[in-house]
């Protein structure tokens, strides 16, 4: 059964507030009407002092209730500290992982951006540079994408050249059969070098004439 | 500023040392609610165990919770609002109803320097007030604890019931009212025995 929502007729306004006058939680200036009522309302007096005792009642009643357990602090507390150790835990890696987090986005901070920018735009012209250089001048290392330059020379060997003598001078090029004899017992073959005339190569081959008969370029 | 403020302060203090993982104020204002957290649900749940269950669940979520609470109310009124919260869901779980408060393990604590007839009057007088009071609605129990004995400000009361000023004020009226017809229906019953 619900209280209604008014007080009975008849009843001050002032009575309302009594509970909280007597609690000591009024507001100054609620407190002061209710005090300057009381002192002309004796019904209010007698009300103020039947709620005076009702606290005093009550108060003498829930102190001396029973206490909780002393099972439960302990259960709370063994909780909280559990709980406390798997704070520090995620405390711990989340500072380990926000330290990180703190350092790559202070690379992309406004002031750093153009010193980035020009370490990327040096890198990528070292990298073109270095791509297009002959291979010559980058040393040993070759690249995937680029063949060596050669040139191709028609030999024709003589009759008496053994093979021992013409695998070391091919060797001295140096250079490599590709192909041949064919029907006039010429061997075409491919040296290295930078030059496209092969002229060097060429001299080589034609000093020695107890080998070779002839050699010519083959124009690519 | 009175000692309630102070209190606040002091509490709001507490509190804030909870929200950053101060596990020795959390024991501090642990033991300072414990009991008045297990009393208030056990008016709500009548039922000794089930009250301490729902306190050890109230004041973790205090623990754990902390860092959420908005510093606009009292922070009795926020740890009593999670304890109402927990205790009524409970109810609600169980299918329990308003139960009659258990009469056992009150009036039995002896005051300091009190002579024996005061004693005996005072636990006449604590008897007669739990019977009266085991009369009572729960909603009327629960205000009454609120006003008398936890001294809760009108507006913290109707922020933690959530209901009006209007009926928090006309709520304690009736409550009083038939607080007072229960004991005088109780004084006739023992003088007539």
């Amino acid at each position: 059964m619900s209280d209604p929502e008014t007080l009975p007729a008849g009843v001050h306004p002032e009575v309302e507030l009594l509970p909280w006058y007597v609690n000591g939680s009024l507001r100054q200036d609620d407190r002061q009407r209710v005090a300057r009522h009381l002192e002309s309302c004796p019904d209010c007096r007698r009300e103020l002092d039947e709620l005076t005792d009702i606290r005093r009642s009550l108060k003498t009643m829930y102190d001396a209730e029973a206490e909780p357990s002393a099972r439960l602090a302990r259960s709370v507390m063994a909780q909280v500290a559990e709980d406390s150790g798997r704070r520090s835990l995620r405390a711990h890696d989340r500072s380990w992982t926000s330290g990180l987090d703190r350092w790559f986005r202070s690379l992309l901070m406004p002031q750093w951006v153009p010193t980035l920018a020009a370490i990327l735009l040096v890198f990528q012209m070292g990298l073109l540079v270095w791509v297009a250089l002959p291979p010559g001048e980058r040393g040993e290392v070759s690249t995937r994408s680029l063949r060596r330059q050669t040139a191709t020379i028609k030999v024709l060997f003589q009759p008496s050249a053994t093979e021992e003598q013409i695998r070391s001078l091919l060797q001295g090029l140096p250079a490599r059969v590709v192909d041949g004899p064919n029907a006039e017992g010429t061997f075409t073959i491919e040296v290295t070098s930078g030059d496209p005339s092969a002229s060097a190569p060429l001299v080589q081959l034609r000093d020695r004439r107890d080998v070779v008969r002839s050699a010519e370029l083959v124009r690519p | 500023m009175d000692a309630t403020h102070v209190k606040d302060r002091s509490d709001h203090d507490l509190l804030a040392a909870v929200a950053h993982g101060d596990r020795s104020a959390f024991e501090r204002l642990y033991h300072s609610y414990e009991k008045r957290v297990f009393q208030y649900v056990r008016t709500l749940v009548a039922d000794g165990s089930l009250a301490e269950e729902i306190v050890g669940d109230t004041m973790l979520a205090v623990w754990r919770g902390a860092g959420t609470f908005a510093y606009t109310s009292r922070v009795s009124t926020w740890m009593f609002g999670i304890a109402r919260h927990k205790a009524l869901d409970a109810l609600r779980r169980s299918g329990r109803r308003q139960r009659e408060v258990e009469l056992d393990g009150a009036a039995e604590l002896p005051h300091p320097h009190e002579r024996p007839d005061e004693a005996v009057l005072r636990n006449q007088l604590a008897t007669l007030t739990q019977r009266a009071m085991a009369a009572l609605t729960r909603e009327h129990q629960e205000i009454l604890r609120l006003v008398f004995y936890e001294e809760q400000p009108y507006e913290e009361i109707s922020a933690l019931l959530g209901i009006p000023t209007n009926t928090v004020k006309t709520r304690v009226f009736y409550a009083k009212q038939r607080l007072k017809e229960q004991l005088a229906h109780l004084g006739q019953t023992e003088s007539i025995r």
